[in-house]
């Protein structure tokens, strides 16, 4: 994957195999936006509508849900957006698979790619030690499962440090900042 | 029937006030391990206004001592900023001080 920035527009170049599952995690990402809160599976609805925070701002029970409920929507208003990326990917040209962001929408394709990010560590019991792995042999000791999820994270983080390092201010270059 | 008016509790509402407009409520985010270094300096940037500086120097404090107070603000922009943290995908409380 290549990105670059040309003007106001983010452009992404994947070959067939980045491509193909990017438009994966994002029919995922897709399908899971649009599941109330209460009705996903209660790792992922942890992980994306925790309540911790309305606990210790000591909101009722109707503010708490009213507040998962707008998140929610926040969520699924962004399911336009992605459905429209996910079709760009689907057309190869060259070899390659283009996919444009307006340099504005690129908050919510970050959001999103990390709400993957979360539900795939939450549902497959990721934690420290596990993001931590970096030899094959404590990689092949992880079970299937928590194999493509940490895959998924990693690959989906690679996309983002590429994106974070193109936006204004370039808070992928944070170190430079310290 | 008799009606009768019923004295205004003027402390009362005079303390809503208050609580309302006064900035005694933190925003504090946590630390996770799965969020990028460089993702939470960029919603740092974005919802808090942060030059990357300073938000490098929370995501720092979140990253080694587990949590940074990212603001101090009245309960209704507390709120806002909670809301807006976690929609990015951070964890994030509000608490009274």
């Amino acid at each position: 994957m290549k990105a670059a920035l040309v003007e106001q527009t983010l452009n992404l170049t994947l070959n067939p195999l980045e491509s193909r599952l990017l438009q994966d995690i994002l029919k995922q990402i897709i399908a899971n936006y649009q599941i109330q809160p209460g009705d996903l599976p209660p790792q992922a609805g942890a992980a994306w509508y925790s309540t911790r925070g309305c606990e210790s701002a000591k909101m009722s029970v109707e503010e708490t849900r009213e507040w998962r409920q707008t998140l929610q929507q926040y969520k699924s208003a962004n399911v336009q957006h992605l459905t429209q990326w996910r079709r760009y990917l689907r057309v190869p040209r060259d070899g390659h698979c283009q996919l444009k962001l307006k340099l504005e929408d690129a908050p919510i394709f970050l959001s999103a790619l990390n709400d993957h990010r979360l539900l795939r560590a939450a549902t497959q019991d990721i934690a420290q030690k596990e993001m931590d792995v970096r030899s094959l042999t404590s990689f092949n000791g992880l079970s299937a499962a928590q194999q493509t999820a940490l895959s998924e994270i990693h690959f989906l983080a690679w996309i983002m440090e590429e994106v974070l390092h193109l936006l204004p201010g370039n808070p992928g270059g944070w170190m430079e900042a310290i | 029937m008799a009606t009768e008016t019923l004295p205004v509790p003027a402390e009362t509402t005079q303390e809503k006030i208050k609580e309302a407009f006064e900035k005694n409520w933190s925003v504090i985010v946590w630390n996770d391990p799965v969020n990028l270094m460089s993702y939470v300096v960029f919603v740092f940037m974005k919802v808090l206004g942060f030059t990357k500086e300073k938000a490098a120097k929370h995501m720092l404090e979140v990253h080694h001592l587990g949590k940074s107070l990212v603001a101090t603000e009245s309960r209704e922009r507390a709120e806002l900023y909670h809301q807006q943290i976690q929609a990015h995908g951070l964890t994030v409380t509000v608490e009274q001080t």
